[in-house]
């Protein structure tokens, strides 16, 4: 069985297409179509990684964030945030939160799947654990 | 029969002492702040004697004499006040029917009574005009005259009075002459309170005093231009500041011109955000088409090789796409002005990458490529980013225009304070009516290029404002048939500690 990942975004058509690359290269992949859902299925299910998008009505991207690094149930999972909005402190910013990359939208499928491989890679090394 | 006593003046401390000092039994005394205000109450009633400074908001000094003398002949006597009494003197245009001249400060009050009770005197003793016709000819004439020149003046009043924009007029000692009401709506000021005194003392935007006030630069004949935020009710004001010459070539005074620019801001940032948005609607969409397309290659049963081409293609576009969504809003970051970075940085390298993908889209299409060796220690001055993506603009304009067995050249050369990067092509050359419209982008009206080649479309406009927020300029030769040269100006890292050693001595 794959790697799980995550998706958190309100856009049904960037979370359906996001998941049908993901499930093509092997992956598992549930959805949220907002932060409070998204943190509520981390929780549960502990994804390998997150996806998550900042542009969300109610609770954006960064306050998503904020949170799930504050909840000691899922603040060790990787999260990779995604946006389709220029932000000039986008990528700091997400670093100071506790992101482990910042991608923009529009991405190459090939490189997200590069950049979610190694960063299970990472977490599996780091952990110890086998895949 | 009663005295009257006129007293022209815009400070208020001397007019308090005046009246003070000149008040007496039998004496009616009427205290104006500029002659425009005096002028009405004399043709009114006539005083004996007008006490008036030289200097004055509206209407100067010896002007002021002058129509009291044209209108009056010699029926009212005149006592200037003034710092510089023998100088004032000796300029006719003050001393014709002067009475007397009073010294600023008033240390002897004594003199100042008796002064002014001897003018009265003389202009009681003199003969009243009117019968004689000649000089009711005169008069008439003069009051004619200055029934035009009033006329006019009070034209440039409205023209004051109506501007959009702030007129603020300063004297040598930096106290305001004038002040529209634009002006005064601008600094949050009362027009009628600050005319007259000290620009330093009126209660106004530290910042925009400091600019008022500051000294001209090394060209007085150029205006200074500043753009100010106020710190009160979030207007962002511009200010173009010219000095004044007097007749002597000294300072005279200063003249500024205040545009609100708050309104212009607040589109500009409405732009802006309007273009994020935008942006975010149409490259959501995109990331989705992109991920569907990569699906599409995968999974069984295998594609075959024209399936394969119509993926290809579609991915293609969808680069096109989300390269020109790119540039539409990297163009609205540059027209927006933002903050320009300039730093001295290795022109080779950045040539270097610039210009690959355009060596790899040469070879395909059968375009001789060629870039001459750059020395490697060459540094300029600017953003090192912005001019990547500036040249490769304008090399991929190059290719792009340039049938197969054509050829594009690249060349740098280090000059005393400029590198110059040429890009020759072989191409399909440009008319000269469109030299100057291929770098307007969104405002690219009219005419556009032949559309044999799809997407003249953004990058030059771009390249031109990322060369020029760098400090250097772009430039083009080219006629139709015979190719194009594009060449940019770049300072050097070199030239720019020399401009600023220069500038550090014109200041010390």
């Amino acid at each position: 069985m794959g790697e799980s990942v995550l998706i958190i975004d309100d856009d049904k058509w960037i979370a359906m297409s996001t998941a049908m690359v993901l499930e093509a290269e092997g992956f598992r992949v549930d959805s949220a179509l907002s932060g409070p859902e998204g943190i509520e299925k981390a929780r549960a299910q502990q994804p390998g990684i997150v996806l998550l998008d900042i542009m969300m009505p109610g609770m954006d991207g960064w306050e998503t964030l904020e949170r799930m690094k504050a909840d000691a149930a899922c603040k060790a999972l990787p999260v990779i945030v995604f946006t389709a909005r220029e932000h000039r402190e986008g990528r700091s910013k997400s670093r100071e939160l506790g992101a482990v990359e910042y991608f923009r939208k529009p991405f190459r499928p090939e490189a997200l799947v590069q950049t979610i491989r190694r960063h299970l890679g990472a977490a599996a090394a780091s952990s110890g654990s086998a895949p | 029969m009663v005295e009257r006593v006129v007293i022209v003046d815009d400070e208020e401390g001397i007019l308090a002492l005046l009246r003070r000092v000149l008040r007496a039994a039998g004496r009616e005394i009427e205290i104006f702040p500029s002659p425009l205000h005096a002028l009405p109450a004399i043709r009114r009633h006539r005083p004996d004697v007008v006490v008036t400074d030289l200097h004055m908001p509206g209407m100067s000094g010896p002007e002021f004499v002058r129509t009291l003398r044209a209108e009056f002949g010699d029926r009212i006597g005149i006592i200037v006040i003034t710092a510089f009494p023998a100088l004032v003197a000796d300029a006719d245009a003050v001393a014709h029917g002067v009475g007397a001249y009073l010294r600023k400060p008033f240390t002897d009050l004594e003199l100042l009574r008796s002064t002014v009770a001897e003018v009265i005197e003389a202009a009681r003793r003199r003969p009243l005009v009117g019968a004689d016709a000649e000089t009711v000819r005169d008069l008439a004439a003069a009051r004619a005259a200055e029934l035009k020149r009033r006329a006019s003046l009070s034209r440039a009043d409205v023209v004051l009075q109506a501007i959009a924009d702030g007129i603020v007029l300063l004297d040598r000692d930096g106290r305001v002459q004038q002040l529209n009401p634009a002006a005064a709506d601008l600094l949050d000021v009362r027009a009628e309170e600050c005319l007259g005194r000290e620009l330093a003392e009126l209660k106004l935007d530290p910042k925009l005093r400091a600019t008022l006030l500051a000294p001209p630069g090394p060209d007085p004949r150029t205006p200074r231009r500043e753009r100010i935020e106020l710190a009160r009710r979030g207007r962002v004001v511009d200010v173009r500041t010219v000095p004044l010459v007097g007749a002597e070539g000294g300072p005279a005074g200063s003249f500024a011109v205040l545009a609100d620019a708050t309104a212009e801001l607040r589109v500009q940032e409405l732009k802006h955000h309007y273009l994020n948005v935008v942006a975010h609607e149409l490259r959501t969409p995109l990331t989705a088409l992109n991920s569907f397309a990569a699906c599409l290659g995968r999974g069984a049963p295998p594609l075959d090789p024209r399936q394969r081409e119509v993926i290809a293609a579609m991915e293609g576009q969808l680069l096109r796409l989300e390269r020109q969504i790119d540039k539409l809003l990297l163009l609205a970051e540059l027209e927006r002005g933002s903050a320009a970075i300039r730093e001295p940085f290795l022109l080779a390298p950045i040539v270097e990458e610039a210009v690959a993908p355009c060596r790899l889209a040469a070879a395909e299409k059968g375009v001789a490529f060629a870039l001459a060796a750059v020395d490697a220690q060459l540094q300029v001055l600017g953003n090192a980013d912005d001019l990547r993506r500036a040249l490769a603009e304008v090399a991929e304009n190059a290719v792009k225009f340039t049938p197969a067995g054509g050829s594009v050249a690249i060349a740098v050369e280090a000059r005393a304070d400029e590198a110059v990067v040429e890009v020759r092509d072989s191409g399909i050359g440009i008319a000269p009516e469109h030299h100057e419209t291929i770098f307007l982008g969104f405002r690219q009206l009219e005419a556009p290029l032949t559309r044999a080649h799809e997407g003249a479309g953004l990058g030059l406009s771009l390249a031109r404002r990322m060369v020029e927020a760098s400090g250097g300029t772009i430039a083009l030769a080219s006629a139709p048939a015979s190719g194009s040269t594009f060449t940019l100006r770049l300072p050097t890292a070199a030239a720019a500690r020399r401009s600023e050693a220069s500038v550090a001595v014109v200041q010390g």
